[in-house]
């Protein structure tokens, strides 16, 4: 091996994990809407127990793990807010607008009476709708018709693949990691104004 | 052109385990603001994960989903502690080029837990402002020249149209020309020094403290 094969072999390593995660992303969305619309299924069910607890038991692992879900898919997406990475590898160009989505979910749930807010329930399954079509639409008519080689797929690759249109990708990435550090900035404030725990009367 | 020599087996060696340490570290460091992203997510979902256990009818259930959720938000903390040690060693920070600010990040985020070690974040609403600040302030030191640093050095060419082409060298240890940051050692050297600091003066404190504690502890007993 020479020095450059050395270097080459450990870029591969990390192209491959950022492929990965790209790939894994598409399954996560996925994963996040079913449980989302998987709700009236989970709530029914919690009806048929015939003990409290197995009940209890139900809706908690179904909520904790939707919310883990949906809190993965945006570590996961975390790698869209990195410039080199978006203008070297290819990946969705609204990449990053689909990790915006799915941190506003959850700022909407840290905020709001969540689940039983129905006007904002409705708006959180929207804007999952929005980021998992912002993300696996460029992801299936992008990333993966990078190795067809026609020109339609040619075309599609040079619009929806990061690497392949660097002047709108950085952009995005720039602007989707100013909005998410905006989101943060208000759910700081609102745990700093609320001392950490939710206004009075909002428990039940 | 001539092709490269290949290298011999003790040279493929030493380049294969350099090569390896400086893909791990550079893992970890890309890693960091994904945990520290988790971390200050499960800090700040408290209100959520209290508004969710108020609609709990039984305390099983209730005590299940707190445990599962201040596990999981310590365990977070720790481990992003644990990881952000790298930033102190002087081979890694300043041979490797790491961001600038992460070696203050570290020192910050243990300041986070140690105020949450000696108060009580979570029925004291003064101490969980403290936290959440120091919070806030060890991620921005930590995320901001990480992305905008080190994961940022490719677009120098592109920054350079809007005048910004100086921000990624600026934030990482080392610059794109191989320059060795001028604020990078005094960071280094402030951060170890409050980190050995801090780390004795809670070291201190729990040895002096360890008396007191079983006898306060016989006395509420009795």
């Amino acid at each position: 091996m020479t020095p450059d094969q050395v270097s080459g072999l450990f870029d591969a390593g990390e192209s491959f994990i950022e492929g990965t995660i790209a790939a894994a992303l598409v399954a996560l969305w996925l994963l996040t809407v079913a449980l989302y619309l998987a709700r009236p299924y989970m709530a029914a069910n919690v009806g048929k127990f015939s003990l409290r607890l197995g009940a209890d038991l139900w809706w908690i692992i179904y909520v904790a793990l939707r919310d883990i879900l949906l809190i993965q898919v945006f570590l996961g997406s975390f790698i869209f807010f990195y410039p080199d990475v978006v203008g070297g590898r290819d990946l969705p160009i609204t990449g990053g607008l689909a990790a915006v989505c799915a941190f506003s979910v959850l700022l909407i749930k840290l905020v709001t009476k969540g689940d039983a807010d129905l006007r904002w329930y409705r708006i959180q399954v929207l804007l999952l709708g929005l980021g998992a079509t912002l993300y696996i639409v460029p992801y299936l008519l992008g990333v993966q018709v990078t190795q067809i080689g026609t020109d339609t797929s040619n075309q599609l690759a040079a619009f929806f693949v990061s690497s392949q249109n660097p002047n709108l990708a950085l952009p995005l990435c720039y602007l989707s990691g100013a909005v998410v550090g905006l989101l943060a900035l208000v759910a700081v404030i609102y745990n700093l104004r609320q001392g950490g725990a939710p206004k009075i009367g909002e428990e039940s | 052109m001539p092709s490269p020599s290949p290298l011999s087996a003790d040279d493929l060696a030493t380049a294969l385990t350099a090569g390896g340490s400086g893909w791990l570290v550079f893992s970890l460091a890309a890693i960091l603001p994904i945990l520290w992203a988790f971390a200050m997510i499960m800090h700040f979902a408290r209100p959520y994960i209290l508004r969710f256990l108020g609609t709990l009818t039984l305390r099983f259930g209730g005590d299940v989903w707190w445990l599962s959720y201040v596990l999981m938000r310590d365990a977070l903390l720790t481990i992003t502690l644990a990881l952000s040690v790298i930033f102190l060693m002087p081979n890694l920070y300043i041979g490797l080029g790491l961001p600038l600010t992460a070696p203050l990040a570290a020192v910050v985020l243990l300041w986070a837990m140690v105020v949450k070690l000696i108060g009580d974040a979570d029925d004291d609403r003064r101490t969980f402002q403290i936290v959440s600040v120091l919070l806030v302030i060890s991620s921005v030191l930590y995320i901001v020249p990480q992305i905008y640093g080190l994961e940022s050095h490719d677009q120098v060419d592109a920054l350079k149209g809007i005048g910004l082409d100086w921000v990624p060298g600026a934030l990482t240890a080392v610059g794109s020309d191989g320059t060795v940051n001028v604020l990078a050692w005094p960071i280094l050297i402030t951060s170890m020094v409050l980190f050995g600091l801090t780390g004795a003066a809670l070291f201190v404190r729990f040895v002096m403290g360890l008396g007191r504690q079983s006898e306060a502890g016989v006395e509420a007993n009795a």
